[in-house]
């Protein structure tokens, strides 16, 4: 290695970011240079000037102060900080999120409540129904508040007067079952129309009445015969139309019940929709107007 | 003895920083204040600087240079700022920096702010490297990532700024035993020459 060499690479040298080969070429050009250790040392002390000077240069000196405010700041910063940064635009989310889930839980708990409401009404019907059964046909104690199906026709519900038809109706019973009576009674503030049929020496009441869309089977579906339960021990086949309930009740087992049912329920529904259908129409057309 | 996991991880994180970076404040102050010239300037740099360290702190590598990390956080911002406002005098007027790197050296500095004042006579992108090398002792490779710049420019600005400072404190150098020789000199006219087309080649 030339002086010459060694003065281009002294500094990298000085910084130790030679290859080790070369440091080792420096190494041995040294030890035979005495003018180039004293370039290198002059450099290396030209370094140490500048560093010296430039830490304890007045003109750049830390302010009083500065380094304790800086740590009271981070240090205040860094124990204070929120845990999770949440960028402006995800709070718009997130109470757009929050408002439509209490939308969707107020629309959950409105419906809860107006399907509570259904239900409690349906149990009233159904007891209004069985009581009507026992009152009336049992224990006849509603005569008084007796009429005909053709008066309630025309004064308290159409469809009472379309299931009038007793031959009809026999017809449609099983094998066994008698029409014993076709009526309308009152109990428990509620008008029915009432058909009162015998079936293996048991009364069976068939009550219908009107529903003005308060109360709802939870299983029964207007059309449907399937809410088949006991009330007051009392067998209760049930089956809906849109604004009518019908009711079969008795002490008969669940199948001999559910077969009177079955037999007067396509009957009745027909009879029951066409007082229906008018009153539908009418309110329909008065809408368009 | 139970304190809330939140609690104690932030105490740890900032015991951590506390010991590991801050002790480099006041070298990054002077260099801030070195490059800005202002005081209130620098403060606010430095401020920046640790806020920012703070929050990427869990992205530092431990066992590496904290002190060259910090330096490049500092950079970063201080580009930032260079793009926003063209007032700061790190980035003045080239003829300025020209005119200083060829202004004679004041006879009365020779003994005490010599080395410094040669420093503050070489152009801007000169007198970075210099003080991030020999003052800060960062490596090639650390000036590179601080100042964005390919390792290799390092290099040259580097030989070419330690060339130019020999030249720029002549007779005090030799006096420390550095010999300048003619192709110090020489640099230093091309240098000159060079920086006043605009563009460097130095580079």
């Amino acid at each position: 290695m030339q002086c010459s060499d060694f003065r281009e690479i002294a500094d990298s040298y000085l910084s130790d970011e030679l290859l080790i080969e070369t440091n080792h070429d420096v190494i041995r050009h040294l030890e035979s240079c005495a003018e180039c250790r004293g370039e290198l040392a002059a450099r290396r002390g030209l370094r140490h000037e500048l560093r010296t000077k430039f830490n304890q240069s007045a003109e750049l000196r830390v302010p009083d102060g500065f380094a304790e405010s800086l740590r009271t700041r981070l240090r205040e910063q860094a124990l204070h900080r929120p845990g999770i940064v949440i960028p402006r635009i995800a709070y718009v989310g997130i109470a757009a999120g929050v408002l439509i889930a209490v939308g969707v839980g107020l629309l959950a708990v409105q419906r809860w409540r107006a399907g509570q409401r259904e239900l409690v009404a349906w149990a009233s019907l159904t007891n209004s129904a069985t009581g009507d059964h026992r009152e009336c046909a049992l224990e006849h104690k509603l005569k008084s508040t007796i009429i005909s199906l053709s008066e309630a026709g025309r004064v308290y519900d159409r469809a009472y007067a379309n299931v009038a038809d007793q031959t009809s109706l026999q017809e449609s019973l099983p094998p066994g079952a008698q029409l014993l009576d076709a009526h309308s009674c009152a109990f428990a503030g509620r008008r029915f129309a009432h058909l009162v049929v015998k079936y293996d020496d048991q009364v069976v009441s068939i009550v219908i009445a009107r529903n003005d869309g308060n109360a709802k089977s939870p299983t029964a579906r207007p059309g449907d015969l399937a809410a088949v339960f006991t009330s007051d021990s009392y067998q209760v086949a049930a089956f809906q139309t849109a604004n009518h309930a019908v009711f079969v009740v008795s002490s008969l087992n669940e199948t001999d019940n559910m077969t009177i049912a079955r037999s007067v329920s396509p009957l009745l529904e027909k009879q029951i929709r066409s007082g229906e259908e008018p009153l539908q129409a009418k309110l329909s057309n008065e809408g368009k107007r | 003895m139970f304190g809330f996991p939140r609690e104690k991880r932030r105490l740890e994180d900032w015991a951590s920083f506390e010991s590991e970076a801050l002790p480099f404040h006041a070298d990054l102050y002077r260099l801030a204040k070195w490059l800005l010239r202002n005081q209130a300037e620098a403060e606010d740099l430095v401020q920046e600087t640790f806020v920012e360290a703070l929050r990427s702190f869990h992205r530092f590598e431990q066992g590496t240079n904290c002190r060259a990390w910090l330096i490049k956080i500092m950079y970063h911002l201080l580009s930032k700022r260079r793009r926003e406002s063209n007032r700061l005098r790190v980035v003045g007027d080239v003829d300025e920096q020209i005119a200083e790197t060829v202004a004679p050296a004041a006879s009365g500095d020779l003994a005490g702010e010599e080395v410094l004042n040669a420093l503050k006579r070489l152009p801007q992108h000169y007198q970075e490297v210099v003080i991030l090398s020999d003052v800060e002792e960062l490596n090639y490779k650390e000036i590179a990532d601080a100042l964005s710049i390919p390792i290799g420019t390092v290099m040259s600005r580097l030989s070419r700024g330690r060339s130019l400072l020999r030249s720029e404190l002549g007779n005090y150098a030799r006096s420390l035993g550095i010999g300048i020789g003619k192709e110090a000199a020489g640099k230093k006219l091309r240098l000159a020459e060079t920086d006043r087309g605009g563009k460097s080649n130095a580079v």
